[in-house]
């Protein structure tokens, strides 16, 4: 009958100081962002996602995009995902606020998303990319999400849907067949064609230009003085 | 002796069913990079992280716990209880994975339903340890104890806490990101480092009745550890959407970190010489050396990666999976198949052989090694890669896919490794033990190839 009860006091409050800090402040900090609106367009951003899209999202989820492919971009001082196109600023907390969970992805084996939907407005391309990604990129490592699409063959006159033409151009092997994307397809596609962290606001002003324009305040009050 | 008897059965079913339930091991980690990657991959590290680790490591402390001080396991009904709920709940979670209810949270991917009955399992066992541990032992000023009970309360705390941030409270946006960094680096930095210390402290000494060389430092390194281990979390988010206090206290503390890492390798250093000193061989050295080794690179890569000119390369690469690797597949693994062995050579009275033991061990850290260097060296190229924008998005893939071959190697390796102790922990089975355990074996039996079904 020793020390017993002040280790485990100490012991849960230790864990607790740890979750207070890790956990409860960021809460603090970040659990009451809003959306903004953008004074010179009135765009309230984030904006709410189409229920299409949000069907997409759930799918993105339940196949583990999320495992290769990341959605959050860099500041410039911090890589070089802005110079490979990836955004035009790094992400910010309020960029995910409508997201739930925000599938932020912690390995990159495939190109950010974060920004697909600025880079890639061509419906038709996307799901291809899902359908066989190797028509694309040869040995694409990106699996196929074949079970998203029905496959029949093509009626004599031609097919009806708009985008399992262009599918079927692209595919040598599946020649006389045309491809048809089922609901969850479109739902994914128009889910990433959603994908746009752009706006700028307050605290996703990039923060090198932030600087040069205080510096160069500085500069110019310093200059008025004398 | 009822006593004892009846102690060391509920142990060694524990540590028998779970051995067994590492069979799944090789076909979750050999397929884990095929097709759908994205369900397999979290359904392989939930099965391997739920199913093996925290279960056997919970095993494990109850033992010492236990085993120790002599006295019977009371109510082990309800344990037993908890047990069979944790794993249906995980069967269930992990066929969810697959067929795509993961909350898409990564290592908190078991699907609602599932760990809820996970949560329930845990609860049930912490008010357990809480009330029977509470009787059971007496001597609080052995260091070796706060290991064990470090391990046993921590992980419902933690799990609990991390499923109602992430999972049912639904935080918005970022935080469920943030609050998922926090339990893995509890789980893998904090809690895994009080398991595998305090067991192989405990076993490296255990044979001679010598007792810890520095009580201070291990008190030292205890508190460091819980106090930093968690907080380092903030350094998983570099370069994400957070705010930047909360990546440089990360990076302090993951330096921080480096703290109970120097005072355990100070009191190990010491333990050997001691050893050494008296002319005894030094079995489980190697064992020793490399899960620490392990456990050390984790934290030195980890606190390196703070440095900006090194975490702009190697932030969201397979970097980052390294540590996690290197802390799970390195230390953490060995060191459990390490203690089970223990708990079954000790408290069965079984032999082992020696050599069919060390062959599975080393095949699992060489193993271990492979993967943690090709995702190391891997991570490296990636981020190098991703770094040029004249590298092309196939040139990158390609780069890295061959350091991504030797990891898979490594996990053949490691498969293999354990499929040898699995075998062995069989054959011990088989070999004059089953008259007593057969009845309790035959259920758990069942249950794992159900549960192995799901896997395949
Ligand atoms: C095994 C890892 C992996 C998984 C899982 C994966 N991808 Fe990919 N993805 C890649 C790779 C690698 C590329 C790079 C181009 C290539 O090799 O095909 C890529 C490229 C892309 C691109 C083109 C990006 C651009 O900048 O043009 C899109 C869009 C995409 N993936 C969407 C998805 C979606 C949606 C999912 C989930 C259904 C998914 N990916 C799952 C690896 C993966």
């Amino acid at each position: 009958m020793t020390s017993r009860y002040p280790f485990l006091l100490f012991f849960a409050l230790a864990i607790a100081a740890s979750w207070l800090v890790v956990v409860v402040w960021p809460h603090l900090q970040l659990g009451g962002l809003e959306p903004v609106t953008i004074e010179e367009t009135g765009v309230v951003y984030p904006p709410i996602r189409s229920g299409e899209a949000l069907v997409g999202a759930e799918i993105y989820r339940s196949l583990g995009c999320q495992y290769c492919h990341t959605r959050q971009v860099r500041p410039s001082t911090m890589g070089a995902d802005i110079a490979r196109g990836w955004g035009r600023r790094r992400t910010v907390a309020r960029d995910y606020i409508r997201d739930q969970p925000p599938m932020l992805g912690s390995v990159r084996f495939g190109p950010d998303l974060a920004n697909l939907g600025c880079r890639e407005t061509n419906a038709a391309a996307l799901l291809l990319r899902l359908y066989k990604p190797s028509a694309i990129v040869p040995l694409s490592t990106m699996p196929s999400y074949r079970h998203l699409f029905h496959v029949r063959p093509a009626p004599a006159g031609g097919s009806e849907w708009r985008n399992s033409l262009a599918l079927r151009m692209n595919l040598s092997s599946d020649q006389g067949s045309e491809v048809i994307p089922r609901a969850e397809a479109r739902a994914l596609v128009s889910y990433l064609l959603s994908l746009k962290a752009d706006e700028l606001f307050l605290e996703a002003y990039p923060r090198e230009d932030l600087q040069t324009t205080n510096s160069a305040r500085g500069m110019d009050k310093a200059r008025a003085l004398p | 002796m009822l006593a004892v008897a009846t102690c060391w059965l509920v142990v060694s079913v524990f540590a028998m069913a779970l051995a067994s339930i590492k069979l799944n091991a090789p076909e979750f980690l050999g397929t884990s990079c095929f097709l759908s990657y994205g369900r397999l991959q979290p359904a392989a590290l939930n099965a391997l992280v739920f199913g093996f680790c925290v279960p056997v490591g919970h095993a494990v402390a109850v033992w010492g716990l236990f085993a120790g001080t002599g006295a019977p396991l009371p109510r082990k009904d309800v344990m037993l209880t908890s047990w069979a709920v944790w794993n249906v709940g995980l069967l269930i979670g992990t066929i969810g994975i697959l067929r795509g209810d993961g909350t898409g949270i990564e290592w908190l991917e078991l699907p609602g339903y599932a760990s809820r009955m996970l949560i329930v399992s845990v609860l049930i066992f912490a008010v357990w340890v809480l009330r029977s541990g509470w009787r059971g032992c007496n001597d609080w000023n052995d260091v070796r104890l706060w290991w064990c009970v470090g391990v046993l309360l921590l992980f419902p705390w933690i799990y609990g806490a991390a499923l109602v941030g992430s999972v049912y409270a639904q935080v918005r946006g970022v935080l469920a990101a943030v609050t998922q960094a926090w339990f893995v680096q509890m789980l893998l930095v904090v809690w895994g480092g009080f398991f595998a210390l305090g067991v192989l402290l405990s076993y490296s000494t255990g044979t001679g009745a010598q007792t810890l060389v520095s009580d201070r430092v291990a008190r030292f390194a205890f508190w460091t550890l819980v106090l930093f281990g968690g907080v380092g979390a903030f350094q998983r988010l570099q370069g994400g959407p957070f705010p930047v206090w909360m990546i440089a206290v990360g990076n302090a503390s993951a330096v921080l970190c480096l703290l109970p890492l120097c005072a355990v390798l100070i009191s190990f250093r010491s333990m050997f010489g001691e050893q050494r000193a008296k002319g005894k061989t030094v079995g489980s050295r190697g064992i020793v050396v490399s899960a620490l080794g392990f456990y050390g690179l984790a934290l030195v890569l980890a606190a390196v990666s703070c440095f900006h000119s090194v975490g702009r390369v190697v932030q969201f690469t397979t970097y980052r999976q390294a540590i996690d690797m290197s802390l799970l597949i390195g230390f953490l693994v060995p060191s459990l198949l390490y203690a089970i062995h223990g708990i079954m050579q000790i408290d069965a009275g079984l032999r082992w052989s020696g050599q069919g033991l060390q062959r599975a061990l080393f095949l699992t850290v060489a193993g271990g090694a492979l993967i943690v260097a090709g995702l190391v060296i891997g991570g490296v190229v990636q981020g190098v890669g991703w770094n040029d924008p004249a590298v092309s998005v196939a040139d990158v893939t390609r780069r890295t896919g061959k350091w991504l071959d030797m990891t898979a190697a490594g996990w053949v390796l490691v498969s293999c490794g354990i499929v040898w102790f699995a075998v062995q922990v069989c054959m011990l089975i088989a070999g004059g033990f089953r008259l007593i355990l057969w009845p309790v074996a035959r259920v758990w039996f069942q249950a794992d190839i159900a549960e192995k079904e799901a896997g395949a």
